[in-house]
């Protein structure tokens, strides 16, 4: 889900970044100082999680947690993730400098999504498990990430049905994995921390966490 | 509760370190690799994590970006392609998902007799010193066998080219290896970019704590 230096046309460079330091400012603006450890360590996983990396046939693609990362963060999702993306960038040439507001928005834009989503899937249910709306969550996070990668080169290459098509098809087996990921947070931290999971926390807390 | 912030901070890092040491640790970045022997561009690209891009266009650009041909990748993700003439030359491939590479290859790395067949727009003065019509040739080394300086330079060059193939192949096995290794995610930039990220997050919270003090 980094797009590298060299691909982007200049107005899709510029339109991106603006976009995505307005992103970053509004995520810095609401976020509270008791956000601030949970912005931070979800920043440092986002970072780490494109380390782990699924090789299944041609393709080769690593953890986004986009879903998790929307559903525990909100807004902040854009200054946790344009801090990781720019870290990874510098150290290990994720993605180009020159794309980073691309990039940020490619995975923030859908985080903050899967939030609202997340949001409207359980309000006013009374859910015994929060795992299936967690696994739906991770589904859609990797789903809207690959939609706005390929709109994005969309923008630039004019290919779209193509290039969603084979970015769909490595994500495969990412979206599994994802689903199953936030399925298994989002029902631990409801069992043992409902506030880390931040924004939703509280919507989260009038589900009994003992009913499951 | 502590405890449980505690673990996720320090599990974190242990996580990393045993999955570094357990995987192939490595980015999810194209690279290009590309050598040359004789005429022939010969190379392969790859993900820096492993797996190889098939059926990949490969482009050969010129010195000014001019389109000089183009291959299609293998199964293995490897491609050979003539070079048309001795110039610095780039390779250059796009997979179309926000991947691109590129390796640059520089005129010294191709024969002499390539020159040659550099298009006209570009070329050398060396084209002319080539045939040297000048009284010397016609002085043969060898009268008796008749052969000409430059024909005596191009047995030597295929001698020495043929001696030194192992060499070359021993060298560019040695450089893709160095390129593999400068690429390689190192436990130091890891924990080095997680401690930034935290450390930031520590900045913020003096400066939004302050801000609310006030």
């Amino acid at each position: 889900m980094h797009i590298a230096d060299g691909i982007l046309t200049m107005p899709v460079m510029a339109a991106t970044t603006t976009f995505a330091v307005s992103g970053v400012a509004f995520g810095l603006y609401r976020m509270d100082i008791d956000d601030i450890p949970r912005v931070g360590v979800m920043s440092a996983a986002f970072f780490v999680a494109s380390l782990i990396h699924v090789n299944i046939g041609l393709s080769s693609t690593h953890l986004l947690l986009t879903g998790v990362i929307g559903m525990m963060l909100g807004w902040s999702a854009f200054p946790a993730l344009a801090m990781a993306l720019f870290l990874q960038s510098v150290f290990f040439g994720f993605g180009g400098l020159t794309a980073l507001g691309a990039n940020i928005i490619n995975n923030a834009l859908p985080a903050v999504l899967c939030f609202y989503l997340f949001r409207l899937i359980i309000r006013g249910r009374n859910r015994k498990s929060l795992f299936p709306a967690g696994f739906f969550i991770g589904v859609a996070g990797v789903v809207l990430s690959c939609f706005f990668l390929a709109g994005t080169l969309y923008l630039c290459n004019e290919y779209f049905l193509k290039t969603i098509v084979a970015i769909m098809i490595a994500h495969l087996p990412i979206v599994l994995i994802e689903g199953f990921v936030a399925g298994a947070v989002v029902s631990f931290l409801h069992k043992v921390r409902p506030d880390l999971l931040g924004p939703v926390g509280q919507q989260c807390s009038s589900i009994s966490p003992h009913s499951s | 509760m502590k405890r449980y912030a505690l673990v996720f901070l320090f599990g974190l890092p242990a996580l990393l370190l045993s999955l570094n040491f357990s995987l192939p640790a490595n980015a999810h970045n194209l690279k290009l690799f590309g050598s040359v022997e004789g005429r022939t561009i010969s190379g392969y690209a790859y993900y820096s994590g492993g797996g190889r891009p098939v059926g990949v266009t490969v482009f050969l650009l010129g010195p000014a970006g001019e389109h000089l041909g183009e291959v299609v990748t293998s199964d293995k993700g490897e491609f050979e392609i003539e070079a048309p003439f001795k110039a610095d030359l780039l390779l250059t491939l796009n997979t179309g998902d926000g991947h691109t590479a590129s390796w640059q290859l520089t005129a010294g790395e191709f024969p002499d007799d390539l020159a040659r067949l550099k298009a006209p727009a570009v070329a050398s003065p060396r084209t002319g010193n080539e045939e040297e019509p000048s009284g010397r040739t016609k002085d043969c080394l060898f009268p008796e066998r008749g052969f000409s300086p430059v024909e005596l330079q191009k047995l030597v060059t295929v001698a020495v080219s043929g001696a030194i193939k192992p060499l070359q192949q021993q060298i560019n096995l040695y450089r893709s290896q160095l390129d593999d290794y400068e690429n390689k995610i190192r436990i130091h930039d890891i924990l080095g970019g997680i401690g930034y990220i935290l450390g930031m997050a520590g900045l913020f919270i003096i400066i939004k704590g302050r801000k609310s003090a006030d």
